[in-house]
């Protein structure tokens, strides 16, 4: 079975085109770049083992990648690539990066609303990619703020095409038989338990209670459980707030229509007025971008994970050097001697910018800004015991940075005092121990 | 839609600042391909140096193979109609280009000394003199700020990228990565694409653009690439050439700055020989380290690459401003001329002999540079 699904797949030796920058989701989404393109995509990753435990996951996720290989659009999460490795046993989706989704946007706000005018610029985003995808013949069945994803310049990216249905190509009409979307957006034919429903009315339905959610920071239907929700959904008649626009209030309508041959198409939402007028920006009122992974940070940046010198001259502590995650492994593999001394000094260029002793190649030189030569003493111990290995191989042969102070007289002065940096200890490295 | 040809009445009257030309006539035929220079582009296409037959005058030719182009097609339409749309003198001036058979003709003005890389390949291996560089870079940022109040940002500022004609004015070229901010009739201020083929550029990139956040980039990204230029027409050999990309990558978003080698920033490094520690570690990166001794930047030239290499891109100064700085004003005093300075390369004109000519026989470069690294016009 595996091999016919992802014999189209890239294959061995895949991992090493992408590497992985920052895991955000200690199961499924790590951020990575593509070796080739240094562009920074959002990679799923799926274990085969954990596939087989849901009914069809296997299928599920090949009808997925199929799916998402015949779709491009600015508005739909673009599939990079899908790799498939064998010998770990797991599927790799490499995608568009997208920051933050509106889900996690609505919840950072108090009042779990937008401002009119964003939710207009995210909805016309999601009417064009619905409009895509219904003229591709596919239906999202699943649309939710929660799958409506923000890129870096707030490209609205719609994902998660895992219940997605594609009509086929002879079919004469959208007609299906299942939806398994969220249920609060279900339509009423679905709730009712129709048999036979019109497939893009329901992702219009789903769409207009996306906007209601935008706009009133509530859902047009409640109920303390599924069953009472789609009960309500069936038969309780829609109330839309009244301080919303009222151009707005009859779009909603049009979309929330119980009838699903009743109901706009996508088409005509696209082409309602309230669709069509321009909306004044406020910035002031703006949700900004904030997702909870960057931590309350306003910008998402590549994250590694830092190793900070330590560093004797307080006035200098906001130079903050660092040590990357490749230099470390180098360090660790190198099995010698770990110690890293750099000297900075004056940017007058009458004195030597920078000394470092070391068996890790640094990068590069770097001009530092300051006024005082400041002294970097570094120290990484694998282990405790190779820690004393070294220790007894400074007591036998001349200690190496001493060397080079005696050899650069006054530059290396401070060095003496260098103290041992604390420890760094980080998850999946070979044991790095306090010294 | 594939021809860029001009009308034929326009092409009568191509002058392009400063060069005199006859009519060209836009077919294969009237072109002599006298000597092919470099494959460009992944081989893609190739230049080379034509004689127009009608005029009997020479010109470069960058001819590109359609079947071969895929994709990079629309980049290199792109480019065209960019490069169409600019008007100055220190920006490439493309003649005509035309379709012929399965290949793309781009006609430009043929340029002396080619590319700057070019001149540290094949005879300044220890980097230009500091006047020459003030001199190329002068009229570099006057091209950057034309551009930049166009709107547009270059996104490759690099030595291959920067061309010295016969009378040493230097011109900028390589819009296949270039991007505009006016998008949908709005200049947005901060940029958010990511340019397609950034491997090609990574050593020049700015940080800001290789991070990929929210934040986006500006123009102040030129600025960043202008600084490490500086470092690799100064020094000799491109900054962290030696490096894998993912290390650069990291490091640069980590803020590691290029500088030039001279004798106050590498001092320490001969005072020491090249010993077991610190040549061990620099010996890799810093191939051309033991002629930097011998040279001396002025201050104002590692000012002004610190300057441009900020890792705050608010804290760049402009284009604009950098041509106040005292390292571009230097040159208000200078009466030599940068064909001098470039002694003993000389430029190919008319009439230089093709094939006889060092600066185009002997192709040799670092294979760990970019492929397209001479003639990436």
């Amino acid at each position: 079975m595996e091999p016919d699904l992802y014999s189209d797949c890239t294959n061995d030796g895949g991992e090493e085109l992408f590497s992985i920058i920052h895991k955000i989701d200690s199961t499924e989404i790590v951020y990575s770049q593509p070796e080739i393109k240094y562009r920074r995509c959002a990679i799923k990753i799926m274990k085969h083992r954990t596939l087989r435990r849901i009914p069809n996951g296997e299928q599920n996720v090949h009808r997925e990648i199929q799916l998402l290989r015949g779709l491009n659009h600015k508005n739909v999460i673009h599939l990079i690539e899908v790799m498939h490795i064998t010998d770990k046993q797991k599927i790799y989706m490499v995608m568009d990066y997208c920051v933050t989704g509106l889900q996690e946007m609505l919840d950072s706000t108090s009042k779990k609303k937008f401002p009119q005018w964003q939710s207009h610029k995210y909805f016309l985003q999601l009417a064009e990619g619905l409009e895509y995808l219904h003229s591709k013949g596919v239906i999202h069945k699943d649309i939710k703020p929660g799958n409506l994803l923000l890129t870096t310049n707030s490209t609205l990216k719609i994902i998660d095409f895992g219940v997605a249905e594609q009509i086929e190509a002879m079919a004469e009409d959208d007609t299906i038989t299942t939806s398994q979307g969220s249920p609060v957006f279900q339509p009423p034919e679905v709730a009712g338990g129709a048999e036979k429903f019109p497939g893009f009315k329901v992702d219009v339905w789903s769409a207009g209670v996306t906007l209601f959610n935008m706009c009133s920071g509530s859902y047009p239907f409640d109920g303390a459980n599924v069953f009472r929700l789609y009960e309500s959904i069936c038969e309780k008649p829609i109330e839309i707030p009244s301080d919303l626009d009222v151009t707005l209030q009859r779009l909603l309508e049009g979309m929330l229509l119980k009838n699903p041959y009743d109901r706009l198409s996508i088409q005509e939402v696209r082409k309602h007025e309230w669709c069509l007028r321009k909306q004044v920006p406020n910035h002031e009122a703006e949700v900004p971008l904030v997702s909870k992974k960057s931590k309350g940070k306003r910008y998402t940046a590549i994250d590694v994970i830092r190793y900070q010198f330590y560093e004797e001259d307080e006035q200098f502590s906001n130079h903050r050097q660092f040590i990357t995650e490749h230099e470390l492994n180098v360090v660790v593999a190198g099995k010698l001697g770990y110690h890293f001394v750099a000297c900075f000094s004056d940017p007058r260029y009458k004195e030597p910018l920078r000394t470092i002793r070391s068996h890790i190649p640094p990068p590069d030189m770097s001009v530092v800004t300051g006024e005082k030569s400041i002294t970097i003493t570094y120290v990484v111990t694998e282990s405790r015991q190779r820690e004393e290995e070294r220790q007894q191989q400074e007591l036998t042969t001349p200690d190496s940075s001493e060397d080079a102070a005696s050899q650069h007289g006054q530059i290396l002065k401070t060095s003496k005092k260098r103290k041992p940096l604390s420890c760094i200890n980080i998850k999946g490295l070979p044991s790095c121990s306090q010294s | 839609m594939l021809c860029y040809s001009e009308n034929r009445e326009n092409c009568d009257t191509v002058q392009c600042s400063g060069y005199k030309m006859a009519p060209l006539e836009i077919s294969e035929e009237a072109f002599d391909k006298c000597c092919q220079i470099e494959p460009i582009c992944e081989d893609r296409g190739t230049v080379w140096i034509g004689r127009h037959k009608p005029s009997n005058s020479r010109y470069v030719l960058k001819i590109y193979d359609l079947e071969k182009c895929g994709e990079e097609l629309d980049r290199i339409k792109d480019e065209i109609t960019t490069v169409r749309q600019l008007q100055h003198r220190n920006v490439i001036k493309y003649l005509v280009s035309f379709i012929s058979g399965n290949h793309l003709w781009i006609v430009m003005p043929l340029i002396g000394y080619t590319s700057a890389s070019r001149l540290i390949v094949s005879h300044f291996t220890n980097g230009l003199p500091e006047p020459a560089l003030a001199l190329i870079f002068k009229d570099i940022l006057c091209g950057l700020h034309y551009l930049h109040s166009k709107g547009i940002i270059h996104r490759s500022i690099k030595g291959t990228h920067i061309l010295v004609d016969s009378e040493g004015r230097s011109l900028l070229c390589g819009f296949r990565h270039s991007t505009n901010s006016i998008l949908q009739g709005k200049w947005e201020k901060r940029i958010h694409s990511y340019p397609p083929e950034a491997a090609y550029n990574l050593n020049w990139a700015s940080p800001e653009m290789l991070k990929q956040d929210m934040e986006g980039y500006s123009e102040k990204t030129d600025i960043y690439s202008l600084g490490v230029t500086l470092c690799e027409l100064g020094n000799g050999e491109i900054p962290y050439c030696k490096y894998e990309p993912q290390l650069i990558l990291v490091e640069k978003v980590y803020g590691r700055q290029p500088f030039l080698y001279d004798m106050h920033t590498c001092r320490f490094l001969f005072e020491n020989g090249k010993d077991s520690g610190v040549g061990g570690s620099y010996g890799d990166c810093l191939g051309s380290l033991p002629k930097a001794a011998e040279k001396a930047f002025s201050a104002s030239a590692h000012n002004f690459v610190s300057k441009c290499v900020e890792y705050d891109a608010s804290a760049r100064p402009s284009a604009e401003k950098l041509f106040d700085h005292p390292f571009i004003r230097q040159t208000r005093k200078m009466d030599i001329k940068l064909p001098e300075m470039l002694h003993p390369v000389t430029p190919i004109t008319d009439e230089t002999q093709l094939g006889e000519t060092e600066v185009v026989n002997d192709v040799h470069y670092d294979s760990q540079q970019s492929p397209d690294v001479m003639w990436d016009l």
